[in-house]
């Protein structure tokens, strides 16, 4: 971050070394550890993928034992959806929503610092529990009672506190950035004005400070069935584990939707850009976003088809759950109607930007497949379930990470990435990522069952496609990793213009690329 | 421009940790009242002799079943397999559980009841479900049930099942 250095004003520049990372309270500066923290717990988290799917590549048991393949199997959930997806977009929302409104920082610095000082402890937390004895948790990143309680090994002491503390950052996180967006908006700028990624960032933000606490009740129930006698979950004292199954979801449901929106809104931007045409349909966007975090409070049981609701829970949470397809369509027919007739371009962002359009409406569509309720009772908890959420969550939420920092990323250090490169990345994960999860839906739907380090011979073939392609889309990330190394830290690329792309909208694009260490000190006009 | 404070959009979270722990009474309260969850057989609390003077002809046949943990060595299973329920007419009945353990075990049984629509039909004047039964090493004791059929039951209410399912508790007393 040297040219930060350089182009900032001298006498309110950063300090030097690593304790300007400590005590740094910019939020460009914080905003990139958060990003760097997101690409650790990417990498760590796709090892232990690496792990699961070397164990599957055939059928018996080869290089786990089953307990640490169900340890291996929970931590890359946790770490994937706690370290990766939600610190990355926290990372994004920090460098882009004061750049986006005008802003000369975020409103709560210093929590900001806090927030995200967290994390590495959180992690370093969990992550230390796999040497423990009795090993790392191994009951699922959903973690049900009992098995998290009375038959989970000691080491979910830690696994609990872990929660708490990422949770504590996240509620600080989405506050500061509520604040922010409420506060500091440049003069002109109404809440129809917003950019789209400020948008969708404040409604995640509402959502993250109405469900995180839920999720920090959850786990302290079972810290005290675990340690201090209670039986929320035990039915030995009176407790019910269909109930941690409901305060679970209810968290759970809504956090899915965390990991999604902020996606929504970069992509929005992204495709707008490159097909050198205003977004269709701005307002619709706005409330098609509410309306999926409205909704997202009321479906959370169809997570629990199987776990005998009556047949009127079963209709209702059925038919609020497909009710969501409305709105999202109404997302994708935007995206598709700005792209056509536009004069696209097909840079990596815009590449990253379609492939989520398509593959992430495959992974809403065998989502609404889940949703029938009477289907369901099949699909339940088969790899048919693993290869939905793998399809939102991967070339959804993750693919739109990439485009946003492939887009931004100029931005933020002045220089363009390898196109090259870039393009390489994109279709060797492109690929990789359908040979990973498409062929997941048919063994799937043929009844192969989630979180097993063993499977029938029926499923052998399969599994090895599905194996070899984890492997092409896992180390084709480290091409990405070269791409942000070489034009950060290497310093290669040539010089970005201060508009980066063909007249893309919004105020980042106002200020110097690289952006200046304090930007926006004088809040602009917004006409 | 009216400012957002931190402080107040902070009471958000603090609320949203209490209604995660007001959803467990919320829960129960929620299964009581619409009949879910297998919670909602009748717990007959009134004075008996009026509960004989509604009787009436009609019966209906239960059917019993015992849960043990398959992971403990319990022995656990109802005396008679099958019962005719009468309105107003009072059975009792019992369920013989023993501990082969050479420490006593406190347990819990949680009934369930089949069809879940009918439920409420199945009156109980006294169950050992009610409370935790501590059971003494090595020991075969025999525990009580007192049920009958509601008057309030439709013609078409012909059958029940009702099950038990034990789990042993570390601790003795307290729900919550």
């Amino acid at each position: 971050m040297s040219h930060a250095i350089e182009s900032a004003d001298h006498h309110h520049g950063p300090d030097k070394g690593f304790l300007r990372w400590v005590y740094t309270t910019n939020h460009k500066d914080i905003g990139t550890m958060y990003l760097l923290l997101a690409l650790g717990s990417l990498l760590i988290g796709g090892t232990m993928a690496f792990v699961i799917r070397a164990e599957l590549f055939q059928p018996g048991l080869q290089l786990v034992d089953p307990n640490f393949f169900n340890q291996m199997t929970t931590m890359h959930g946790l770490i994937m959806v706690f370290g990766a997806i939600m610190p990355a977009f926290v990372g994004l929302a920090n460098w882009l929503v004061p750049m986006m409104i005008g802003a000369p920082d975020m409103a709560l610095p210093r929590i900001n610092n806090w927030s995200f000082w967290l994390l590495p402890f959180a992690f370093g937390m969990l992550l230390c529990t796999l040497f423990m004895d009795g090993g790392a948790p191994n009951f699922g990143w959903t973690f049900y009672a009992p098995l998290s309680t009375s038959y989970a090994p000691p080491s979910v002491t830690f696994f609990i506190f872990s929660v708490h503390i990422m949770g504590i950052s996240s509620i600080m996180g989405a506050v500061n950035v509520i604040v922010t967006i409420f506060n500091m908006r440049a003069p002109g700028m109404t809440f129809m004005k917003m950019p789209l990624f400020v948008w969708t960032w404040l409604i995640t933000a509402f959502l993250l400070i109405a469900v995180m606490p839920v999720l920090a009740g959850v786990v302290t129930m079972m810290l005290m069935d675990i340690h201090f006698g209670t039986s929320f979950f035990d039915a030995a004292g009176g407790g019910d584990p269909v109930l941690f199954q409901h305060v679970f979801w209810f968290f759970g449901h809504p956090e899915v939707y965390i990991m999604i929106l902020p996606a929504f809104g970069i992509v929005s931007h992204i495709i707008s850009t490159f097909s050198r045409k205003p977004l269709f349909g701005y307002t619709s966007m706005v409330w098609a976003t509410a309306s999926i975090a409205v909704l997202s409070f009321i479906v959370w049981a169809h997570h629990m088809f199987t776990v005998g609701l009556p047949l009127v829970g079963e209709l209702f949470f059925m038919y609020s759950t497909m009710l969501i397809a409305v709105p999202t369509g109404v997302k994708v027919f935007n995206w598709v109607t700005t792209m056509f007739r536009g004069s696209m371009t097909f840079e990596t962002p815009m590449l990253f930007a379609i492939a989520f359009v398509v593959l992430f409406t495959i992974g809403g569509l065998s989502g609404l497949m889940l949703a029938i309720a009477p289907a369901d009772f099949q699909y339940h908890d088969t790899y048919f379930v693993v290869a939905h959420f793998h399809y939102v969550l991967v070339p959804g939420a993750l693919f739109s990470i990439l485009a946003g920092v492939y887009y931004w990323l100029p931005k933020w250090c002045g220089r363009m990435y390898s196109e090259t490169l870039g393009k390489w990345h994109f279709w060797l994960s492109f690929i990789g990522v359908n040979i990973t999860f498409f062929p997941m839906h048919f063994v799937g739907l043929a009844g192969m069952p989630r979180r097993i380090p063993d499977y029938a011979l029926q499923f052998a073939d399969f599994n090895a496609i599905v194996s070899v392609g984890a492997f092409i889309f896992g180390l084709s990330q480290l091409i990405f990793v070269y791409n942000l190394w070489r034009t950060t830290i290497g310093g290669k690329g040539e010089q970005a213009t201060d508009k980066v792309w063909d007249e893309p909208d919004g105020l980042e694009w106002d200020i110097p690329s690289p952006a200046p260490y304090h930007s926006f000190q004088e809040p602009p006009q917004v006409k | 421009m009216k400012k957002m404070s931190p402080w107040k959009i902070s009471l958000v979270p603090i609320f949203m940790f209490g209604f995660g722990f007001a959803m467990v009474p919320l829960y129960d309260i929620f299964c009581e009242v619409t009949g879910l969850n297998g919670k909602n057989y009748q717990v007959f609390t009134g004075d008996i002799n009026s509960l004989m003077d509604e009787g009436g002809v009609q019966t209906a046949n239960l059917q019993m079943l015992a849960d043990a943990d398959s992971r403990d060595l319990w022995q656990f299973q109802p005396e008679n397999k099958h019962l005719e329920l009468q309105a107003g007419r009072l059975i009792t009945t019992y369920y013989e559980l023993t501990n082969p353990y050479d420490y006593p075990v406190t347990i819990q049984a949680v009934p369930s009841v089949a069809p879940g629509e009918w439920a409420e039909y199945l009156v109980k004047i006294e169950c050992f479900c009610f409370t935790q039964q501590l059971v003494p090493a090595k020991s075969t004791m025999k525990l009580p049930l007192q049920v009958t059929l509601s008057a309030k039951a439709p013609k078409e209410v012909n059958h029940l099942s009702l099950s038990y399912r034990l789990y042993q508790s570390e601790t003795l007393g307290g729900t919550f």
